[in-house]
């Protein structure tokens, strides 16, 4: 017995107190059952969708930008990987991840601390732009080690790749992120973040370029490191933009005009309205715009003296000077109020009304005819002619022939310019128009104010007698209109042109070129006022000088290509834009006809 | 046959066993994010268990046991008591004690010590229900490890013990009187225990128990977590190693205190009821063995090791389903740890020598 009771076992009282006991046992399972039927059943659909909504990541895939070629396939714009370092802000000191960002970039824990300061703006999700665009031998260890942290990640985009940053820089235009309004305007393309066409090419083609972003939903574990991919993305990559650009001409009609502070110069194909090269002096750095342009470089660039921002051939507005003056010949012939043969005396200057108006051979021509009205390019004529037509129907032709409204290039802003009528003045100034403004345009001075690209296509079209617009993308067949001019007085003229160049006497000499014939005309416009411009004492003397013109087109005889340079303060267009021109056409032909 | 010892009851067995293999199966899948580190040493501390369960069931003398029992209690106790001195901190208290290259928790081992005492205690007095008189003994066992592990702080423990010995005591037979005061006592220690024994996380787990929702990040992370991963399970279960929640690391203590998260995730409503209709039968087999014990002392210990697995189980489910607070206890066959593998198999091993030695002496 030992002292222990035994006299209850295995009696009936203790079985039913035992069963009891159970009961009391059990019971809280039962519960326990209820709530599992009550979460794994009932609530299962609710939890497991939350459950699995915690798990799941959405991540923008975007969709590669598409590149732009020249005509011959020639990428000036392509992708390259960029590297973008992003932290968490939570980061501590006894983190491998500042321990690897102290090996790689040097950077000490307040260095990194900084930076966050600094980047705070740059902040998406529980994460921060730390540094942008690290270099590849930088971004490589951080990648290798990219599953083993949790804080930092080294993400890869694209940038854009120029093969020549400066060459062709206004019309292949740049990309920045989308601002808010891109985002209003394109609420289905463009989302936060995405980098769009901001100007240019890029702007302009962006529907092709873009193409159009996907999401990809991921399954990540508890500390957000991808587990698996549950839907892949299918982002669409951008197509490619083939431009009429060639880039051999363009490479060269650049360094023409690299020589001068400012300036520009076009050549296209008069047949199809394809621009076969086109640039501004100074070009943009695109170099600075591969992916996001800081507002530093931007004021600098807002700033400079010499605006480098505007794209001259179709944004930079300029009296055409006397790259017009086939205009007005052309209507005096057409409406009849001169002959080729009638001629008109030149003494060096000739009184309108009660103003004295110059010849800018104040010797004066003597007896100038059509043909050698534009060959010496007298004004006395001109102002003759002008005053026979009156400023309406000057208007009308040098509308008829493209001056005074846009190009229709595919460009985000073009210049329209400017071809008064007689009731200019009055809606502008309140005061009648005088035969002095008449005299004035006549000569491609006064009011007149065109684009270097409307001179260019001027020049086409009296090459052709055909108006066309003006396209940068390869095949794109552009509006053309056929001039209701007759064909008589448009050979007159082309004949004109080729004296120019070509005879003794002629204004554009220096246009004369071995191997193609050009046919063209000088132009020297007189800079008005410079009193809007905060001019600096050496620079006064330079804003000063004329702009030099020279406009032609070429092979003179079966006419292909027109092309214009207008060197800004670059003095007499005979001399200093001329050679630009027929380099450019040499060039063309050169490349053209070698492919 | 009569005076030999047999080799235990064989239905206990096979509850038993049926529950280490779920269990161990649930830690091999519990470990993956960590390559199976926890469920090695599982393995190794149920081979140990085994060891100790046979040895136990085979070898020892409840009765023996039961003479000793005040011994055993206090050192118990002891070993309570040095934690303070000698113990290592975790998680904002001290529960352990290392041992050479051993780390145990005294609080386990005093909480099997303090039940045999209690049934020890019982097992004197003959069977009539008792007076107030007599609950002043089973206090005196039962406060001052209670009290010892509360300082730690260690609640799930503490309150696991104090439930466990009631329901040991409540077995022996009480007046309704009796019982009013035992109520009493209950409600007015849960009450001081609110006001100057919790800590404020430890009050904040109370109230994240009630609404988990409230803190999701926070002290209810763990709760809400586990509510996510077992409802994901529906009824049959994503299958195992395929528990999206556990294996992506959402669970936190999923190998430890959260394993039957794990594998309700897993094996779904089936296999969570499987496990706990296979904990209700083990239940009614510790019972059984009460039952056909030689003398009360034996009824007592199988009755304070079936209390002692039922409070574990009912805390740690209520944890794990998210109606009960978050105070960290063991689950019984499915949470890694040594200390709590082998007290385990100690308390099923006196139980089986109880049922050993039903036809001796």
């Amino acid at each position: 017995m030992e002292g222990w009771q035994r006299n209850w076992a295995k009696s009936s009282a203790l079985r039913s107190r035992i069963v009891a006991f159970r009961l009391v046992l059990c019971i809280p399972l039962l519960f326990i059952c209820y709530r599992l039927y009550d979460l794994q059943i009932l609530q299962h659909t609710e939890l497991s969708e939350r459950a699995s909504n915690q798990r799941q990541r959405v991540r923008k895939v975007s969709a590669l930008r598409g590149e732009i070629h020249d005509q011959t396939g020639r990428p000036l714009v392509q992708n390259a990987p960029l590297f973008q370092l992003w932290a968490e802000p939570t980061l501590t000191s006894s983190d491998i991840e500042v321990e690897l960002l102290q090996n790689v970039f040097g950077y000490s824990t307040e260095d990194v601390r900084n930076l966050f300061y600094r980047n705070k703006a740059r902040r998406v999700g529980t994460k921060t732009l730390l540094i942008d665009n690290v270099p590849y031998e930088k971004a490589a260890p951080i990648l290798a080690r990219q599953d083993k942290l949790a804080h930092i990640e080294m993400q890869t985009t694209f940038q854009r790749d120029y093969l020549d940053p400066a060459a062709a820089s206004h019309i292949l235009g740049y990309i920045g992120e989308a601002n808010s309004r891109d985002l209003e305007e394109n609420p289905l393309r463009y989302s936060s973040g995405d980098r769009v066409g901001k100007q240019g090419i890029e702007k302009v083609f962006d529907r092709e370029l873009f193409g159009a972003n996907d999401y990809e939903i991921i399954r990540v574990d508890a500390a957000g490191f991808k587990i698996e991919t549950l839907q892949e993305a299918n982002p669409v990559h951008g197509s490619t933009v083939t431009l009429s650009i060639n880039y051999e001409i363009q490479k060269h009609l650049f360094e023409q005009l690299s020589e001068h502070r400012a300036a520009s110069a076009m050549v296209f194909d008069i047949q199809t309205g394809e621009v076969l090269a086109v640039a501004s002096y100074p070009p943009l750095p695109l170099d600075e715009f591969r992916y996001r342009i800081e507002s530093k470089t931007w004021q600098g660039l807002n700033q400079h003296p010499d605006r480098p921002l505007i794209n001259r051939p179709f944004l930079g507005i300029y009296p055409p000077g006397s790259t017009y003056k086939p205009v007005v010949l052309l209507a005096a012939l057409q409406e009849g109020l001169t002959t080729p043969g009638e001629t008109v005396t030149c003494t060096g200057s000739k009184r309108i009304g009660n103003r004295r108006f110059r010849c800018w051979n104040r010797y004066g021509h003597g007896k100038v005819d059509a043909i050698r009205s534009l060959k010496v390019s007298c004004d006395i004529y001109y102002y003759e002619m002008g005053l026979r037509l009156g400023v309406d129907a000057i208007a009308r032709y040098a509308k008829l022939l493209g001056l005074g409204r846009e190009t229709g290039v595919e460009l985000v802003h073009e210049g329209r310019g400017l071809i008064p009528t007689s009731q200019y003045t009055q809606t502008k100034f309140g005061q009648p128009w005088q035969p002095g403004d008449t005299a004035a345009i006549s000569i491609g001075q006064g009011f007149n104010l065109t684009t270097p690209a409307q001179v260019a296509r001027l020049y086409g079209s009296l090459a052709n007698g055909v108006v066309t617009d003006l396209t940068l993308k390869k095949n794109n067949q552009p509006k053309r209109a056929k001039l209701p001019i007759d064909e008589e007085h448009l050979q007159l003229v082309r004949n004109a042109l080729y004296s120019v160049v070509h005879e003794a006497g002629g204004t554009g000499g220096r246009a004369r070129d071995r191997t193609i014939e050009i046919s063209g005309k000088t132009g020297t416009s007189q800079v008005v006022s410079n009193q809007d411009l905060d001019l600096s004492v050496e620079d006064t003397e330079y804003n000063k000088r004329d702009h030099a013109w020279f406009a032609a087109f070429a092979p003179s005889k079966n006419p292909r290509w027109a092309a214009v340079a207008l060197v800004e303060h670059g003095g007499h267009g005979g001399s200093t834009a001329a050679p630009i021109v027929r380099s450019i056409l040499h060039t063309t032909q050169k490349v053209l006809n070698a492919q | 046959m009569r005076n030999e010892s047999n080799w235990g009851s064989k239905r206990l067995h096979i509850v038993a066993f049926l529950l280490l293999a779920i269990g161990l199966v649930n830690q091999y899948s519990a470990s993956a994010t960590s390559s199976h580190f926890s469920f090695y040493r599982q393995l190794v501390f149920s081979g140990v268990g085994i060891a100790i369960y046979v040895f136990i069931l085979r070898y020892a003398n409840y009765r023996l046991l039961g003479r000793l029992a005040w011994i055993f209690w206090g050192l118990g106790l002891l070993a309570l008591a040095l934690v303070p001195l000698i113990g290592v901190s975790a998680g904002g208290s001290q529960r352990w004690i290392s041992l050479g290259a051993f780390r145990f928790q005294p609080s386990e081992i005093a909480k099997m010590t303090t039940l045999l005492a209690i049934a020890a205690a019982a097992g004197k007095r003959d069977q009539r229900s008792l007076r107030f008189t007599d609950l002043f003994t089973p206090l005196i066992i039962v406060g001052p490890p209670c009290l010892l592990i509360l300082l730690q702080p260690d609640l799930g423990t503490a309150g696991s013990l104090g439930i466990a010995a009631l329901l040991t005591v409540l077995f022996t037979g009480v007046k309704p009187k009796v019982a009013v005061l035992l109520l009493a006592i209950s409600i007015s220690g849960t009450v001081a225990a609110w006001n100057f024994g919790l800590k404020p996380y430890q009050k904040s787990r109370v109230i994240t128990a009630l609404n988990p929702e409230k803190s999701a990040s926070g002290s209810g992370y763990q709760a809400v977590q586990s509510k996510l991963s077992i409802a994901s399970g529906g009824l049959t279960g994503s299958g195992p190693m395929q528990g999206y929640q556990s294996q992506g690391d959402y669970l936190p203590e999923q190998h430890t205190d959260f394993a039957f998260s794990v594998w309700a995730e897993e094996w779904g409503l089936i296999g969570s009821l499987v496990v706990v209709l296979l904990f209700g039968w083990l239940l009614i087999e510790m019972t059984e063995i009460a039952y056909v014990a030689k003398e009360s002392l034996g009824t007592y210990i199988a009755i304070a090791s079936a209390s002692y697995v039922a409070v574990a189980l009912w805390i740690n489910l209520f944890m794990v389903l998210a109606m009960f607070p978050t105070v960290g206890l063991a689950l019984p066959f499915f949470t890694y740890g040594g200390t709590h593998t082998i007290t385990l198999a100690l308390t099923l091993g006196i139980t089986q020598n109880v049922f050993a030695r039903k036809n001796l002496f």
